[in-house]
């Protein structure tokens, strides 16, 4: 359905994105995770149009997006920043999607409008940052789309709305079968609702997985000894990390779960047991990885 | 298929209109009360004084009635052949304001990231801005135009004024005023990123020919260099500057105007398809433009400077050191505001 290919982006001189290259299926919920600065926004904006990348291409449902009418009516898109007219009040806008868009539902347009209970009077100038995020998200869902781009939708949100917002984009995604593609700093909504995820770190895709083989890859194992943490395992190649608080060890592996449990069972662990990780760990121990330096912070 | 050659969208002229109109109104309302007004009063205005005359004759002794009546129908003649009143001011300022209401302010807004992102061609959103924003400034006229011809079918005395043909002309002679600025305005547009830097540069561009030469003018003056040859050659140039329009039409090259006017919007539209939606809200949209600008803006502070700091009487009071001291501080001010207007602009970007 979306498919990104050798994509280069340079802003003010700067490489920003370096040969991105993503496959989402149709119907698939695709999270795209990163620090601050990673590239995030630019690859969303180069997959909407709004900016040209130097190199590669975006193809949606098998055209290229650049300039494309067609997949465009059928592309819905949250950016970080809401940008409205102004003057205009909200059915002004709507009208103005409606008018845009081949394939505007009004029906479903009351329903959200009545859903998020947004005055259509009111003038986008006066609306905050919540009611704008809320209203673009009303408007995208509004034109029917086969592709539904998100960039931080739930930022800015009460708790509430959040909730709404989340349980929306999967409905829409069982219902129309929808593709999306959400980019969050809130790793616990990624892995409520995401099948795929991606981390992007300077500009370049760490790692594109399945969040079902992702968190199969990575596991932590809690271990136990007599004494303390033998050397061979200390070392062992494939562990990502090892934190202590006692005699308690909590190991971090990938990729060779069964390899490390067999060099700990040699020692004779008085506990071992493996435990399942939160994307938000996994993404901490990826980036790690990469140099992305993260201490524990005492004030 | 996208077959249609001329991409209307309904509903990009509906947004455009909406973030235009007040313009608009203000527009027809200061031409009306500054032009139509007077031209659909004058007959009455006319009776009014002949009434005057009748009731104090002592006070009009020296009143001619035929020569008043042909004063007045040659003041009309005037305003329809010429530009008066505020007209010279609404057909220069009213392209450029709308030409930066429709292109800087969405740049500087960024809703031209949404349109981007929405079931438009580059193309498509460039056609319709453009218009719009003729509609925009031509329809005050032609809605004037409109009453002015309506007012003659009301008032018999009226035609011994002005005809139908003498409004049509003045409206033909404008319209064809506000494409060639319209276009010239267009050009600015696709090669700045903010409202404020689109309006500047377009007003100094547009008095540039006469700006330019009067700086030189000023400094040859000064060093005590004669100036006739700037002078001979700015009227032979001004003939083909966009300040040419503004003269009386019947001394305008008109076809001159129409065919560059033609080509200034062919190369905004060029222009506006290679903007780079990341560099919205920079003070210019193409980063090699940058050198050029704060050259140009150097050079002129520079000129200006040194007549200044040196006065125009450069030798009699030994002010040589004052003119060269001007022409420094103008250079590094110059150089200083421009580059001062990029980075500010950049970071707000």
């Amino acid at each position: 359905m979306i498919k990104i290919n050798g994509l280069d982006k340079y802003l003010g001189g700067e490489k920003i994105l370096d040969d991105i290259n993503i496959h989402i299926k149709k119907g698939s919920i695709f999270g795209l995770v990163g620090p601050n600065g990673a590239g995030k926004t630019t690859l969303i904006k180069c997959l909407v149009d709004i900016y040209k990348p130097e190199k590669g291409e975006v193809i949606i449902s098998g055209e290229n997006i650049k300039d494309n009418k067609k997949i465009k009516s059928r592309v819905g898109y949250v950016s970080d920043f809401q940008y409205f007219y102004p003057s205009f009040k909200i059915s002004e806008i709507a009208e103005f999607y409606k008018g845009a868009y081949p394939h505007w539902n009004d029906d479903r347009y009351i329903r959200l409008m009545n859903l998020f209970k947004l005055d259509g009077k009111k003038k986008a100038k006066h609306l905050s940052k919540g009611m704008k995020t809320q209203f673009a998200i009303i408007l995208n869902l509004s034109i029917m789309p086969e592709v539904l781009i998100l960039d931080e939708p739930t930022s800015g949100l009460d708790p509430v709305v959040k909730r709404k917002v989340l349980n929306l984009i999967v409905e829409e995604v069982s219902t129309n079968k929808t593709t999306v593609l959400i980019s969050s700093h809130n790793l616990g909504h990624l892995e409520q609702i995401c099948d795929h995820i991606g981390i992007i770190h300077e500009g370049k895709i760490l790692l594109e997985d399945s969040i079902e083989d992702l968190k199969s890859n990575v596991r932590k194992i809690q271990v136990a000894f007599k004494g303390e943490l033998p050397e061979d395992i200390k070392n062992n190649k494939h562990i990502l990390r090892v934190d202590s608080i006692g005699r308690i060890h909590q190991i971090v592996v990938k990729d060779n779960l069964e390899t490390v449990m067999e060099a700990i069972k040699i020692h004779n662990p008085i506990l071992l047991e493996t435990i399942d990780m939160s994307l938000e760990e996994i993404f901490i121990y990826e980036m790690g990885g990469e140099g992305y330096v993260f201490e524990d912070i005492a004030l | 298929m996208y077959s249609k050659i001329l991409p209307f969208n309904k509903a990009l002229l509906k947004k455009d209109w909406k973030m235009t109109r007040w313009f608009c109104f203000v527009v027809a309302g200061i031409l009306f009360f500054s032009m139509t007004f007077g031209v659909i009063y004058t007959h009455k205005n006319f009776q009014m004084t002949l009434k005057e005359v009748e009731k104090y004759p002592e006070r009009y002794m020296d009143f001619d009635e035929y020569e008043y009546k042909k004063m007045l129908q040659h003041t009309l003649q005037r305003n329809f052949t010429s530009l008066t009143g505020f007209e010279p001011i609404l057909i220069t300022f009213g392209p450029m304001i709308v030409a930066a209401l429709l292109f800087g302010e969405e740049k500087r807004k960024r809703t031209f990231e949404v349109l981007s992102t929405m079931p438009f061609t580059r193309w498509e959103i460039f056609f319709n801005k453009v218009i719009m924003a003729y509609i925009n400034i031509a329809l005050p006229f032609l809605v004037n135009a409109a009453i002015m011809i309506a007012a003659l079918g009301f008032s018999k005395g009226l035609r011994e004024f002005y005809s139908a043909s003498m409004v049509i002309f003045w409206l033909g002679a404008d319209a064809f005023r506000l494409f060639v600025i319209l276009s010239f305005s267009l050009l600015f547009a696709g090669l700045t990123g903010t409202t404020a830097s689109q309006l500047v540069l377009t007003i100094i561009f547009f008095i540039f020919p006469l700006g330019f030469a009067g700086l030189i003018d000023m400094n040859m003056y000064m060093w005590g260099y004669s100036s006739f040859v700037i002078d001979d050659f700015l009227n032979i140039v001004v003939r083909y500057t966009i300040l040419d329009v503004l003269e009386n039409i019947e001394d305008v090259s008109v076809l001159f105007h129409i065919i560059s006017a033609t080509v200034m919007l062919i190369a905004s539209k060029l222009l506006f398809e290679h903007n780079k939606l990341e560099r919205s809200g920079e003070t210019l949209e193409f980063e090699s433009m940058e050198t050029f600008f704060k050259v140009g803006v150097a050079v002129c502070t520079s000129l200006l400077f040194g007549v200044i700091f040196g006065d125009t009487n450069i030798y009699k009071s030994g002010n040589i050191m004052f003119a060269v001291l001007g022409y420094i501080v103008g250079l590094l001010l110059g150089w200083f505001v421009a580059s001062y207007s990029i980075k500010t602009n950049r970071a707000k970007a």
